[in-house]
């Protein structure tokens, strides 16, 4: 076995060397993958030598460093904005990043930093705002103006985490529409949304990162930009591999970044990029071969607000982007959230690029680490659980019991929750005292028939904050707090929370 | 064939969309029905020929109510548009669609301007033209 990144097939000097003289052969990774299975990937490989990618999605953990030049008198600006978006201000004097998902003050989830980079690319005027406490070397405290790209020093593109190896897609099994950074997800699992171009993935084709490193030269922005490292959250073992990216603002073209306003979520940055990947081993060969069928990703239900969220199947790129998936015995269709077309358009650029020696490839300085891990990050702080405020000794009723001990029960206790239970104790309703106040107004006296059947519920070692959402969501007052066999083992209600956190001091 | 009925607010207390589906013995699909304190829209779709379009037009101006015909109910702006494909799983009379060449189309013809596409859209470049 060759070690990682060893040119045995050809080395980065032949391919530039045919890249001047015009007769270097590339295909994008699309076009390369028919070709290797029609003729196996050995030849494919021999008649190759470079093969472009692309890809072009929201990547949230992008952004720009600018510098404004210093004013008359100067200035060591401590905040800042740009068109009402913060930026941030924890650098030198005329120092500022722009993150993509920062949001306007006066425009929030319309407008955000990622539209700011846009229009900064596009030549717009941009509202500059800056606030200073003032030195005796920059005594100015305040300053409005508005600048161009033109007016600043440098405007860097340099985005700390960009073009995921492979993404999961999303759906959602509960019974409410979601708005999630996956776009919008129909409830009942109604439809399923995914990200990355598959086929065409910068980071998919070198699966083992043995042409990509530090110093690779790629489009970015459709501009010349380079990684700089590996991105955050670089997770090679389990193929979520990231990059950090780095390209001068000013050559890009605002065709391959877009600013987004992803709905009840926030603002984001859609960033075009393109990596030529030379076919420098076999390994590199097999794995630009790969097609939109070998690629494959998890479909995870966003209905669960955990980190580790369960997959509800695993599915290939060729499935998702034949625009229908089968889940659960039903035909549900499915939305890319990242441009196919412009990916492609991409791959076709860098294409035409080389063929036409604008582009060279350079070899990495370093290549990226292959054994980093992701962790997550434990609360160590202790939260407040259902279990120290949950109320235990509550009474509950039979389906079948009459209203009116219903009612005698709630006033007895002093509570305005009752759970209903079958034989075994479990959870099959809830009654409360306003249902029986609708029943008086109505003339039912059946239980059975007040009382609600779909019942929002709590579990023991669940957070505090999480039940005062479900309260906040649903409009409820109270829930009944189950066991893992959907038992009912306490009630715990909006009063049970504020009395003790006011008793305690201290706000959850 | 879909048109928009704007009601002045004197006609609030009238049934008269449901003379006009009486008299011309159509079935008609609503869309769309609001009311606010100036006036009450109905957006609704019906197949007419050509004379029965003339006086489907002239019962309602005779009655007051301005009638409009709709070409499209979906507006999108091609220079903003991506073709992500965000709206697509959206959309509940799959009213859009991938193209060969991956590019977004819209058939607005379909549209029952339901409005989860215009939500959706990162970036903003649908826009009904009812609202």
């Amino acid at each position: 076995m060759s070690s990682r990144g060893s040119e045995v097939l050809r080395r980065y000097e032949e391919v530039n060397e045919k890249i001047k003289r015009g007769d270097v052969v590339v295909l994008t990774a699309d076009e390369y993958a028919r070709l290797a299975e029609d003729k196996g990937w050995e030849k494919a490989s021999r008649e190759v030598d470079v093969v472009t990618t692309g890809t072009f999605g929201a990547m949230c953990s992008s952004g720009a460093f600018l510098n404004f030049g210093h004013t008359e008198p100067p200035m060591k600006m401590s905040r800042c904005w740009l068109n009402d978006v913060p930026a941030y201000k924890g650098l030198a004097a005329v120092d500022a990043y722009i993150g993509a998902t920062a949001m306007s003050e006066t425009r929030p989830f319309e407008y955000g930093g990622g539209h700011v980079i846009e229009d900064l690319v596009a030549g717009r005027e941009i509202e500059l705002r800056a606030e200073a406490y003032g030195t005796d070397c920059y005594p100015r405290r305040y300053l409005e103006t508005s600048i161009t790209i033109y007016d600043l020093n440098q405007a860097i593109l340099v985005n700390p985490r960009n073009a995921y190896q492979r993404y999961n897609a999303a759906t959602n099994s509960t019974d409410r529409i979601l708005y999630t950074y996956m776009g919008t997800l129909l409830p009942y699992y109604g439809n399923v949304t995914f990200s990355g171009s598959g086929v065409l993935s910068p980071l998919y084709k070198d699966l083992y990162l043995e042409t990509i490193g530090i110093g690779t030269r790629i489009f970015l922005g459709g501009a010349v930009g380079y990684v700089i490292g590996e991105g955050t959250q670089h997770n090679p073992s389990v193929g979520m591999s990231t990059l950090m990216v780095k390209g001068d603002l000013k050559a890009m073209n605002p065709r391959y970044l877009r600013g987004a306003s992803i709905y009840r979520y926030g603002t984001s940055l859609y960033v075009g990029i393109g990596i030529a990947i030379p076919i420098i081993n076999e390994r590199v060969a097999k794995t630009a071969a790969l097609r939109d069928e070998d690629i494959y990703t998890d479909i995870l239900d966003y209905g669960v607000p955990s980190r580790s969220r369960p997959s509800v199947r695993r599915v290939s790129y060729a499935e998702l982007k034949s625009g229908r998936v089968v889940i659960n015995d039903r035909s549900v269709r499915v939305s890319p959230l990242s441009s196919i077309k412009m990916a492609l358009e991409i791959a076709e650029t860098l294409k035409k690029w080389i063929k036409e020696g604008i582009f060279y490839l350079s070899r990495p300085v370093e290549l990226l680490p292959s054994d980093t891990i992701l962790k997550p990050l434990e609360v160590r702080r202790k939260e407040p659980t259902v279990s120290e405020v949950m109320r235990r000794d509550i009474p509950t009723i039979r389906a079948d019991e009459d209203l009116k001990n219903a009612a005698r029960l709630l006033v007895y206790h002093g509570i305005d929750h009752l759970p209903v239970i079958d034989d075994y104790g479990r959870l099959i309703g809830i009654v409360t005292s306003w249902d029986i106040a609708r029943a008086i107004a109505y003339g039912s006296m059946k239980l059975e028939e007040v009382m609600t059947r779909r019942v929002i519920t709590a579990t023991p070692y669940e957070p505090i904050h999480s039940v005062v959402a479900k309260m906040e969501r649903y409009n409820i007052s109270g829930l009944p707090v189950v066991d893992s066999e959907n038992r009912v083992i306490g009630l715990i209600t909006a009063d049970d929370i504020s009395r003790r956190f006011a008793t305690r001091g201290v706000a959850p | 064939m879909r048109f928009k009925l704007t009601f002045p607010k004197e006609l609030a207390d009238k049934p008269v969309f449901s003379e006009a589906i009486l008299r011309f013995r159509k079935l008609f699909n609503i869309i769309e029905a609001d009311v606010d304190a100036e006036k009450g829209i109905i957006v609704a779709s019906v197949d007419l020929s050509e004379s029965e379009l003339k006086d489907f037009i002239g019962f309602f101006e005779e009655r007051g109510v301005r009638v409009e015909l709709l070409m499209k109910l979906l507006e999108v702006d091609l220079e903003r548009c991506i073709s992500c494909g965000a709206c697509i799983s959206l959309c509940p009379v799959e009213a859009i669609s991938v193209a060969g060449d991956w590019s977004v189309v819209f058939d607005e013809e379909r549209c029952v301007a339901c409005g989860l596409c215009v939500n959706a859209c990162p970036m903003r470049a649908l826009k009904l033209s009812i609202r």
